[in-house]
């Protein structure tokens, strides 16, 4: 691994930690309605919106009918975003003339956004009107992020307040977050892109004269226009030229800023954040990684400050910083070692002056390895799932990372606010842990954690794992699922074992080898989606009231303190002994058969 | 049809996580 690979994930983790802090204490302090210039300012705005919406904002809620408004909220948008796909073709703001969205794939997409996954099984530049990029993709890109700062701020909630029936307003949580969280640095950000060189505007796509012809082979058509097939069966081609280009436009920006802010990760092309107008250079890279973390990571600074002891959050930003740094070596060490098999070959893979060395192979030369190494452990250690290279691509090593920071669960350092409440989760099973094996009921912020609580952290952990292995189960069984898949065998299984990952998960990211654009994956995967956002969400609501009506427990020598680097130590420890127990007999048939099979030599 | 179908399947998510929260409201009171 390169000196420069370590030092720009290091200047990036030091930086954003930097930001991170004050930005976190300013989202509690938001959160809270504290008495800030931002919510002095904004007031007015904020109170017409209530009056508007008939919001009463001083009556709290307790978590049942918390959990009620954000499923009903979320399913009004999946409706929405569902109608506008569907109706795309008579709306206004759609240049090229683009068609209705097919079912199963509106279907998909709207839960894919309302979720904050963002998977995406359509090609957006080809695909989406601006309209519905706009209107339907893009509001939800705010609103779900502000969703999950919101259950994550009432989680929090739970564990600050005692002897309390209720854990905050929804609405005015969704709110609080979007208005002055969300809008504010997506606005900035975008402006910043823009200067970069991301497209923003309206236009119709641009065909522009090329500096030289490109030569290409394309099928061979009969005077019907069907393909003409040889004796095998396959196409005939012939030899064509073109000097034309089509620039595909949009409004760019906007989105991109709130796709990497709010750890979505839908892109408005396909190519994601390696299109040259997502992601133009280097600055832009960085920014956008940067953007990636910031929010999740100030969420622990958020925690810390709303508990009233900041020594908490750091502890859970520790146990999510060393998790995230130790696979994302192990990540961008494989893909600059590159392909063994080819290194055999007498292929000189080593890094140069001349050459970048390890594998190239689906990563961009304006980023590099290390830069597309970086992303793809930020985008998977998140939510994200926003891509400058393609995963793919990669070593199988390489590969395994990003899905097995996913299959974690996200949470170092997780999707805005779901990267939060998700490590809570295991911090309450490791105290429970802890409890178990020195004999005292255990204890986290002065709560006891009792049965319910525990049932509770037990159907959030194991929900997602049910949803990613029985959906490739399905997956790799069905012959509608085994039919998308690019490259059978060990690195087949991947793809499907990722893409049920990303799904349940709630990233979004894929191993694009897989053609999931079909009714079966569809489906599949945005039910898959639904599962992994609600039913993990819910029952941390569910934690959130059970705590908020507990009274604190005095501190006495018996307590475990929860931030010292022991509770770090259990905090990493629960985190990977779930995921490597419920996960490693999947992996071991993906991506660890792939690595020993081109370790052993065969391609 | 297709959307009938679509739209269908998107009430019934809601219906059974809906049920979801009111069983864990149950259970949470019994506890």
């Amino acid at each position: 691994m390169t000196f420069a690979a370590i030092a720009l994930g290091s200047v990036l983790l030091g930086v954003v930690a930097l930001c991170a802090k004050p930005f976190g204490i300013y989202v509690a302090d938001v959160m809270e309605g504290k008495p800030i210039l931002a919510l002095r300012l904004g007031g007015q705005f904020e109170r017409a919106i209530y009056q508007l919406a008939g919001i009463d904002a001083a009556k709290e809620t307790g978590w049942q009918q918390y959990a009620l408004n954000v499923l009903v909220f979320s399913t009004l948008g999946v409706l929405f975003v569902y109608l506008l796909q569907r109706l795309q073709a008579w709306l206004p703001l759609n240049p090229q003339s683009l068609g209705n969205v097919t079912a199963d794939s509106s279907f998909n997409t709207a839960i894919s956004f309302v979720t904050n996954t963002n998977w995406q099984g359509y090609a957006g530049e080809s695909t989406m009107s601006y309209l519905t990029q706009m209107l339907g993709l893009a509001v939800q890109n705010f609103v779900s992020a502000a969703t999950g700062i919101a259950v994550a701020v009432a989680l929090i909630r739970g564990f600050a307040r005692h002897a309390s029936a209720t854990i905050g307003n929804f609405w005015v949580d969704l709110t609080r977050s979007t208005l002055y969280i969300l809008l504010p640095i997506s606005t900035l950000l975008a402006i910043v892109l823009i200067s970069q060189g991301v497209i923003q505007n309206f236009a119709a796509n641009r065909d522009v004269t090329t500096v030289s012809p490109t030569e290409y082979q394309r099928p061979k058509l009969d005077a019907a226009g069907a393909t003409i097939k040889d004796a095998s069966g396959t196409a005939v081609t012939e030899n064509a030229s073109t000097s034309t280009q089509t620039l595909t436009m949009g409004p760019v920006a906007s989105q991109e800023a709130i796709k990497e802010l709010g750890t979505n990760g839908g892109g408005f092309f396909n190519a994601n954040s390696a299109h040259p107008y997502e992601n133009p250079n280097a600055f832009t890279n960085f920014l956008e990684l940067f953007a990636i973390l910031l929010i999740p990571m100030a969420l622990t600074f958020s925690f810390g400050r709303i508990v009233g002891d900041a020594r908490q959050g750091w502890a859970v930003l520790a146990g999510m910083t060393i998790l995230f740094a130790s696979l994302w070596l192990v990540a961008v060490s494989s893909e600059q070692a590159g392909n063994p098999s080819i290194a055999r070959q007498g292929v000189d893979q080593e890094y140069s002056d001349v050459q970048s060395g390890g594998n190239m192979e689906g990563k961009e030369t304006r980023f590099g390895i290390a830069a597309s190494g970086l992303f793809a452990a930020v985008t998977t250690a998140t939510s994200a799932g926003a891509v400058n290279s393609m995963h793919d691509s990669m070593t199988p090593l390489g590969g395994f990372v990003p899905m097995f920071l996913m299959q974690l669960g996200e949470v170092a350092f997780g999707g805005v606010g779901s990267g939060l409440y998700g490590m809570l989760i295991y911090a309450l099973l490791g105290v429970f842990i802890a409890g178990l094996m020195i004999g005292r009921t255990p204890e986290y912020l002065g709560k006891k954690i009792e049965v319910f609580d525990m049932k509770m952290t037990s159907i959030a952990i194991l929900v997602t794992p049910i949803v990613v292995l029985v959906g490739t189960a399905f997956g790799v069984a069905a012959d509608a699922g085994k039919i998308g898949v690019a490259n059978p065998g060990a690195h087949g299984f991947s793809e499907i074992l990722y893409a049920f990952s990303s799904a349940g998960n709630n990233n979004g990211s894929c191993f694009c080898g897989l053609a999931a654009n079909t009714p079966f994956y569809n489906t599949a995967l945005g039910l898959a989606m639904w599962v992994g956002r609600f039913w993990v969400l819910i029952p941390v609501l569910a934690i959130a009231g059970s705590l908020a009506a507990k009274r604190r427990a005095p501190v006495t020598a018996g307590t475990m303190p929860t931030h010292g680097p022991l509770f770090v130590v259990l905090l990493i420890g629960s985190v990977l002994l779930i995921g490597a127990l419920t996960f490693v007999p999947a992996l071991a048939l993906g991506p660890v058969a792939e690595h020993l099979m081109l370790d052993g030599g065969t391609p | 049809m297709p959307d009938l179908i679509f739209v269908l399947l998107i009430l019934a998510s809601y219906a059974v996580t809906h049920l979801l929260i009111v069983g864990l409201a149950r259970l949470g009171r019994v506890e």
